[in-house]
């Protein structure tokens, strides 16, 4: 029953997927009028995902014994760091 | 009918996807599903010159080759370069899916799901590099299967010849299997890449017409390598990010369908080597799509769909028959769907934007000046020209417009030498337009009637007879529209 429900769900969005980006593919050109540019990428929101996803193996590997009360301050210190690094990057940030 | 049982299944599965593949495909020069470059591609079958960035040498070879057989070069390079290779690729899904599975039902849903990815359906039916890369790809998957080290090492050579984009695809891949294909990679990958991508440089370096890139010098190819890629790959602002997630989401949807629920079973534990190398060639092509700033970047969703398919066959190894069920269903529904309302001819044929505009140029009186945006229209303008049009390209921004000058080197002293003109060094594109026109020369503008262009402010424009073009009457007095806005932040 579950996988019924799953299988109805996917098949409704897929059908109306279908009917909302056919005119995007169908294009004979770009549709999107105006594109917003920022030095604040998507890329580096991924990079600090990325960063915040090592942070426990990082811990683990540098604290074994300690890993529960190391855990805090490896994610600020690598938090810092990947501040640090997007400046030097050229991002400008505002707080 | 015991002969046609010895035949093997994966021959009807590609007879019955090239089959497909052609009926659907555009029998004359198209721009369905963004496919503005084939004027360039078209211009290389009568030309040696550069392309667009990043050359894709074996691709434009392979043009020129086609180019010197009679027939219509259009039908057969999007039946040979696209079509074809595409019905190799949902061929290739069927045996790997067949290898890693063992079992053909399986096999023939995951072709089936390729067979009916709307987005992959695109990109092999009209004239386009992306079908024949991705066989490429598809087909090192496979000799890494077999173990076949440096058969896999080649198809990536050549699929990078095709598009540089495949190289990216590899160095995901290495994370898996560096160990083992570091040295094919040396030894055969790079040596024919590079072997490819001198022909680029060759062609920068002889006298070839200055329409994409300039002479061989460090300059040009500084701005040749930077000018699209590197204000377009990964520079997708926060602020677009949701519109550009939920493009994708409703792209995958639309393109596998059910097919997507067996895909998440595929990612349990226990994941093999082959799997992650399968995953690593997905996540390279979406986060290529999802960070781009270039919103025509979803193609390269093309890259990804084989490998989607394969690991939907993967998936469903580890569930019922049920779901094997639903997914077919799905497949072959997305299949007859696709026919109807993805079918690149009859589109082509219902608003024929690239004939039309090909039509028009051959209309105008020769030596006209074709004032133009980068893009669909100069790329036309080029193809026209390669096919004996004598015109004249103005391509705005190519000569200077202080920050947002393009300027591929030797645009203007190429446009000076060739036509006689005295373009000095200090005029930008529209005071080009006034000199030229002072100098007696009729002056067009190209572009599409229903959207926006950064120069069209401008220009004052009389009325002609074609849609696409208008004659250049005078100047506005208006400068350009800025090409991008930033956000300060």
């Amino acid at each position: 029953m579950k996988n019924k429900v799953v299988y109805a769900v996917v098949a409704l969005l897929t059908g109306l997927s279908y009917l909302s980006v056919r005119h995007v593919i169908i294009a004979q050109g770009p549709t999107d009028t105006h594109i917003v540019v920022s030095s604040l990428t998507l890329n580096y929101v991924l990079f600090a995902l990325l960063v915040g996803a090592l942070v426990p193996t990082i811990t683990r590997k540098l604290f074994p014994k300690r890993f529960k009360t190391m855990l805090a301050p490896v994610a600020v210190t690598a938090g810092v760091l990947l501040v640090l690094t997007l400046r030097a990057l050229g991002v400008e940030m505002r707080f | 009918m015991a002969r046609l049982a010895k035949i093997p299944v994966a021959f009807w599965v590609f007879l019955v996807a090239a089959v497909y593949y052609v009926a659907l495909s555009a029998k004359t020069w198209s721009w369905v599903f963004v496919s503005s470059d084939s004027g360039d591609w078209l211009m290389t079958s009568n030309w040696f010159v550069v392309p667009q960035p990043y050359g894709s040498p074996l691709y434009v070879l392979l043009m020129r080759l086609l180019g010197t057989f009679p027939g219509d070069t259009v039908i057969w390079a999007t039946i040979l370069l696209s079509c074809l290779p595409s019905a190799v690729t949902v061929m290739l899904v069927y045996l790997i899916v067949k290898r890693l599975t063992n079992r053909h039902g399986i096999a023939s849903a995951s072709a089936a799901v390729l067979l009916g990815a709307a987005v992959f359906l695109t990109q092999s039916t009209i004239l386009e590099e992306y079908a024949l890369a991705t066989m490429l790809l598809a087909l090192s998957f496979w000799f890494y299967l077999k173990e076949h080290r440096y058969r896999a090492a080649l198809c990536w050579g050549l699929g990078t010849a095709v598009h540089v984009f495949i190289l990216g695809a590899v160095l995901f891949w290495l994370i898996v299997e560096w160990r083992s294909y570091l040295k094919p990679l040396l030894l055969i990958t790079l040596p024919i890449a590079g072997v490819f991508y001198a022909y680029i440089l060759l062609l920068m370096y002889l006298d070839t017409p200055r329409l994409l890139a300039g002479g061989l010098n460090m300059y040009s190819l500084q701005q040749y390598l930077t000018v699209t890629g590197g204000a377009i790959v990964g520079q997708l602002s926060l602020f677009e990010a949701p519109k550009r997630l939920l493009l994708t989401s409703r792209l995958l949807l639309m393109s596998f369908g059910l097919a997507l629920v067996p895909l998440t079973r595929a990612l349990h534990k226990p994941v093999t080597k082959s799997t992650a190398v399968a995953l690593g060639v997905v996540v390279w092509t979406l986060w290529y799509q999802i960070t781009c700033l270039d919103p025509l970047s979803w193609t390269f969703i093309t890259y990804a769909s084989p490998f989607v398919a394969i690991l939907v066959g993967v998936g469903l190894s580890r569930l019922s028959i049920l779901h094997l069920r639903y997914v077919a269903a799905s497949a072959l529904a997305l299949v007859i769907v696709n026919c109807a309302f993805l079918n690149a001819n009859v589109l082509t044929n219902r608003e024929p934007w690239a004939t039309n505009y090909y039509e028009a140029l051959q209309q105008l009186p020769d030596n006209s000046v074709v004032l133009c945006m980068p893009g669909a229209h100069s790329l036309g303008l080029y193809y026209a020209m390669s096919e004996g049009k004598n015109l004249i390209p103005l391509i705005f921004p190519y000569i200077g417009h202080g920050e947002e000058d393009w300027g591929f080197d030797d645009y203007r002293d190429w446009l000076n030498r060739t036509y006689g003109l005295a373009l000095d060094d200090d005029f930008d594109t529209l005071t080009a337009v006034t000199y030229l026109k002072l100098q007696g020369y009729e002056v067009y503008f190209a572009s599409t009637p229903t959207k926006q262009s950064n120069v069209r402010r401008c220009l004052e424009l009389g009325d002609t007879e074609w849609l696409q073009i208008k004659r250049v009457t005078g100047l506005t007095g208006l400068g350009p529209e800025p090409y991008i806005s930033k956000v300060p932040l």
